[in-house]
């Protein structure tokens, strides 16, 4: 128990809570022994209470919901103590449990795409879900139409549709609706929103947010995203390689962060209103829970690590009345974190010089039409988009509003059905009819980075072969390769000895930084950017940007980026073009366009992008 | 449109009325590509005739004398004096209204031979493929609910075994252990009356099982092991339901689709396993009758017996097709 007493004294405990988790581990059987993926998590929910958990890729969120709802993938187990009401869930056999799910946990997984049964329709996945069996078949389905519109779904021809013949927030709603048939009092939403379109997001948090509090019920939200956190939470936990670092309510969070990576994580979070001198990044990348254990899960990354912090793992304690941190220096560093954010706050960005350049890729009237002649899809409509030297301009969307379409038009992998392309002065309206000569004069114009780094490396080889090969493709007589090797890593901020790794061994971000020294080889003056860094975490987020940012100023090349993100956009673009239905609905300087949108898609898109206020979900259905 | 008056529209469209269209339309597409191969195949069927070495008379003519009057006889029954494409569409005229000729083993009409058989025949299919497909699905669907236990590796082991063993080794070992050995079930012989035949069937259609139960078993488990895995089967869980619905509304109809594709290949490797389980186990059935006309050159039998299995796994296939059809909504209904 000594390792819970300062959260048993932590007031807001004191009354019953509805869940409370304590000293929770899970461990992971393997051939070489038991490896720790969680440990040291303490929670506490309290009856009508919304509780966030927010955490970057792979630091055990998901599978501590798991746990708390017994549903742990085979292999996995976990110990510590888990009480739901004075119940202990923990080790309860799989009848028990069945009272325990749905009637008073529920849970909603990730993925809307995968979470129903593809071969039930809407009507059978609520109705089987629902409390009462013994009703008629009709009573059931007058129920489910009922549930369905608690939902926000009000077309009740939905309830005979089969799950992919929705759209995946439509998917999502019939998942909550499931998940809530047998009315639990307590929700468990894991990462719901993430795999969603953004105005489709904050659809589904605000939903969420409406029943919560419609039903009085208790909620606990997972997410990477502080600022949704900040915007649905009362009290938020963060958890960083299989710890929790910092348990603090919301808007306390908010206001000063009690712990080093709570708040880099703030710092590097791009903000949507204004454009920052630099965001100020974590460096490294997010480790293993068993790089780190007998020591502070933080102190690779930490720039005020000390040899104390190597010294076992710090439990987390109550640093001010209802904070508590696992930082063991957070009172002697509180000042420099204070510092910090002010610092970033107020840095400026100075605009480079805006006199007008040579265009170097213009699109003019591009249509493009997929599909036969009985089913046209029109992708792109007449779209028109320069970039000219030196400039980064943005291209922003939802997903299906022709964004990518339009890239790989752009540099020949899509022909165009009308319109047309220039590249570096070459025409090419049809690529097919193109010589040699400008092909390559268009290859060292533009280069593609990918938003998935790992399915465009070859994973049999090693960087360094890749880099070379995209070296000698573009300029074959180069003779010192190693050198030029050596001179790209360097440039993305990576060790030359990566040069003999394969791209496995590598982390996310390291990838994306290898496929963007790849297309640098070529020194192209235009690099297309295809949503580089959505796959990446959040902190590893910053470091790309800052580093794509440092290297335009180096090398002087135009950006043409591609995403959904508008914090992005803002952060690297100066002007930027909407596409909606794969047309351009509005376009201007980036300052112009975010500041007073004037199409009402781009108003939609400005009030989808997370803010940490509360108010942020309001005013949705 | 709100919750109050969904009621209007409860009863709106008929539950099965989405995808009927489609699903004709993709029969008869089926049917049509079936006759053209019918055709083919009962062409080629018709060339044995002509590709057996020797004159297509003395192949008729068997045993019997050579006469100017046997000739004759056989000379204008099977349109000999004909053009090539004429004599073969009077065949093919005859074949449709199941006249194949006579035996020249036994001198009866090849349909007659056929009747008496194809019942024998058939118990033994449909015997051998509902072991198959229930102890295939049943264990399979076993090993992975229980993945890495005994049971499971102990089931994968058999597979293995099973996949590679010929049907006439493990029929001659069954007959050897429980036929000769323990007396348990009869040797041979096919029985009279339904007990009786189950009876007497059930060492030849185990033998005739083995290899596409072993088959059934893989894919079963592979495709259990995939759906079990699965978001779903863990969200269905979240909301309590019962084990029993997860296992069979939820797993096993996912895990199934595979599966019965997979079915049709198994009827026909049956029908193909059936003539070495009949010889294996002297059972009068077709394949039985094959290998008998196949000695004796018996042409006009042969040629029956191949339209006949040729015809049967064309329709197995296409009935497993539109059952995949069925089964999947999302092909069914076209994903959008
Ligand atoms: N089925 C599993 N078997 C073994 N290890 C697993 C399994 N699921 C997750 N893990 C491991 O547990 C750790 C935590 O994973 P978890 O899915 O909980 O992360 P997360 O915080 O939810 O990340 P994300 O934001 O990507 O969803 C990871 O190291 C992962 O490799
Ligand atoms: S304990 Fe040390 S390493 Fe860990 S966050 Fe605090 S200062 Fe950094
Ligand atoms: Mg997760």
């Amino acid at each position: 128990m000594s390792a819970s007493a300062a959260v048993t004294a932590n007031p807001q405990t004191m009354t019953s809570p509805l869940l409370s988790v304590k000293r929770l581990r899970i461990e992971r059987r393997t051939a070489e022994g038991l490896q720790t993926l969680v440990s040291g998590v303490e929670l506490t929910v309290q009856p009508g209470e919304t509780i966030g958990i927010v955490g970057e890729s792979g630091s055990g969120k998901s599978i501590t919901t798991r746990a708390i709802t017994g549903l742990l993938p085979p292999g996995l187990t976990a110990t510590g103590e888990i009480r739901y009401a004075g119940r202990s869930l923990l080790g309860l056999r799989e009848r028990d449990w069945r009272t325990v799910r749905g009637t008073e946990l529920g849970l909603i997984l990730q993925d809307p795409f995968t979470m129903l049964n593809p071969i039930m329709r809407c009507e059978r996945i609520l109705g089987e879900s629902l409390r009462n069996g013994g009703t008629s078949w009709f009573a059931r389905r007058e129920e489910a139409i009922r549930r369905l519109a608690e939902v926000g779904i009000h077309d009740a021809s939905v309830i005979d549709r089969y799950p992919f013949q929705l759209s995946g927030g439509m998917r999502q709603r019939v998942a909550i609706a499931a998940a809530l048939a047998r009315d639990p009092s307590l929700l468990i939403a894991d990462e719901p929103s993430t795999a969603l379109d953004v105005t489709t997001q904050r659809e589904i948090l605000a939903l969420l947010r409406r029943i919560q509090v419609a039903r009085g019920m208790s909620l606990i939200l997972i997410t990477h995203d502080l600022r949704v956190a900040f915007a649905m939470c009362d009290r938020i936990y963060v958890m960083y390689a299989g710890s929790l670092v910092e348990v603090a309510p919301a808007d306390k969070l908010d206001a000063e962060p009690l712990h080093p990576y709570s708040n880099a994580l703030l710092l590097s979070e791009p903000p949507v209103d204004r454009r920052v001198a630099e965001l100020v990044a974590i460096p490294g990348s997010v480790p293993s829970p068993g790089e780190v254990a007998n020591k502070c899960v933080f102190v690779p990354r930490c720039q005020w690590a000390q040899s104390a912090c190597h010294q076992g793992s710090p439990l987390l304690r109550e640093v001010m009345p209802g904070r508590l941190s696992a930082c063991i220096r957070v009172d002697e560093i509180r000042g420099q974190m204070t510092a910090l954010r002010r610092q970033s706050a107020e840095a400026v960005f100075r605009p480079a010089d805006t006199t007008p350049r040579n265009q170097i890729l213009q699109a003019h009237g591009i249509q493009k039409v997929f599909g036969g002649q009985r089913h046209p899809v029109v992708a792109l409509d007449n779209v028109f988009l320069e970039v000219r030297e030196g400039e980064s301009v943005g291209l922003v969307g939802e997903s299906g509003s022709g964004k990518t379409t339009l890239s790989r038009v752009l540099v020949g992998l899509e022909h165009a059905t009308a319109g047309n392309v220039t590249v570096g002065g070459v025409n090419v309206a049809d690529w097919r009819k193109l010589n040699r000569k400008d092909l390559a004069t268009i290859r060292r114009t533009v280069q593609v980075v990918f938003q998935d780094p790992y399915s465009t490396l070859n994973p049999m080889r090693s960087i360094g072969w890749t880099l070379a090969e995209a070296i000698t493709t573009h300029k074959p007589d180069t003779r010192q390769v190693d050198r030029e090797v050596e001179g790209l890593l360097e440039a993305v901020g990576l060790p030359t000895s990566y040069a003999q790794r394969r791209p496995a061994a590598l982390s996310g971000g390291m990838r994306q930084r290898v496929a963007i020294a790849r297309a640098l080889a070529a020194r192209p003056r235009v690099l297309i950017c295809d949503e580089p860094v959505s796959a990446l975490d959040v902190s590893v987020q910053a470091q790309i940007l800052n580093l794509l940012n440092r290297l335009r100023a180096e090398r002087e090349i135009a950006y043409l980026f591609i995403t959904h993100d508008l914090s992005i956009v803002r952060q690297v673009t100066e002007r930027i073009y909407v596409m909606h239905r794969g047309r351009v609905v509005e376009s201007g300087t980036t300052d112009d366009v975010l500041n007073h949108p004037q199409d009402p898609y781009t108003v939609r898109l400005l009030a989808s992008a997370p803010t940490a206020e509360r108010d942020w979900l309001d005013g949705t259905r | 449109m709100g919750a109050g008056d969904g009621s209007a529209v409860v009863w709106a469209r008929p539950r099965w009325a989405i995808g009927g269209a489609s699903i004709r339309a993709y029969v008869a597409r089926r049917l049509v590509v079936l006759a053209v191969l019918l055709v083919a195949v009962s062409f080629a069927v018709f060339c044995l005739l002509y590709l057996a070495p020797g004159n297509p008379i003395d192949m008729l003519l068997g045993q019997r004398p050579r006469t100017p009057a046997t000739v004759s006889a056989l000379t204008r029954q099977y349109n000999l004096d004909k053009p090539f494409f004429e004599q073969y569409w009077l065949w093919a005229w005859r074949a449709l209204h199941l006249d194949f000729g006579t035996s020249i083993q036994t001198s009866l009409p090849v349909a007659t031979e056929i009747k008496a058989r194809l019942p024998t025949s058939l118990f033994l299919g449909c015997y051998a493929f509902g072991l198959a497909t229930m102890t295939g699905i049943g264990l399979g669907v076993q090993a992975a609910v229980r993945r890495g236990t005994l049971v499971d590796r102990f089931v994968v082991s058999a597979v293995v075994i099973g996949l590679s063993t010929p049907v006439f080794v493990s029929g001659v070992g069954l007959l050897y252990v429980f036929a000769i050995q323990l007396h348990w079930l009869p040797a041979f012989g096919k029985g009279n009356g339904f007990f009786d035949e189950l009876w007497h069937l059930t060492l030849p259609a185990i033998a005739l099982a083995v290899p596409s139960t072993a088959y059934i078993l893989k894919h079963a488990r592979a495709a259990m092991l995939g759906v079990l895995e699965q978001d779903y089967i863990v969200f269905a869980r979240a909301r309590g339901l019962s084990p029993w619905r997860i296992l069979f509304s939820y797993a096993l109809r996912n895990a199934l689709i595979p599966v019965v594709t997979m079915c049709g290949l198994v009827l026909s490797s049956l029908i193909v396993g059936a003539v070495l389980t009949e010889m294996t186990f002297s059972v009068q059935g077709i394949g039985h009758l094959l290998v008998q006309s196949a000695l004796a050159k018996d042409i006009a039998v042969i040629q029956c017996v191949s339209l006949l299995v040729a015809v049967s796994v064309m329709a197995t296939n296409l009935l497993a097709d539109v059952l995949y059809l069925l089964v999947d909504p999302r092909i069914r209904l076209g994903r959008r």
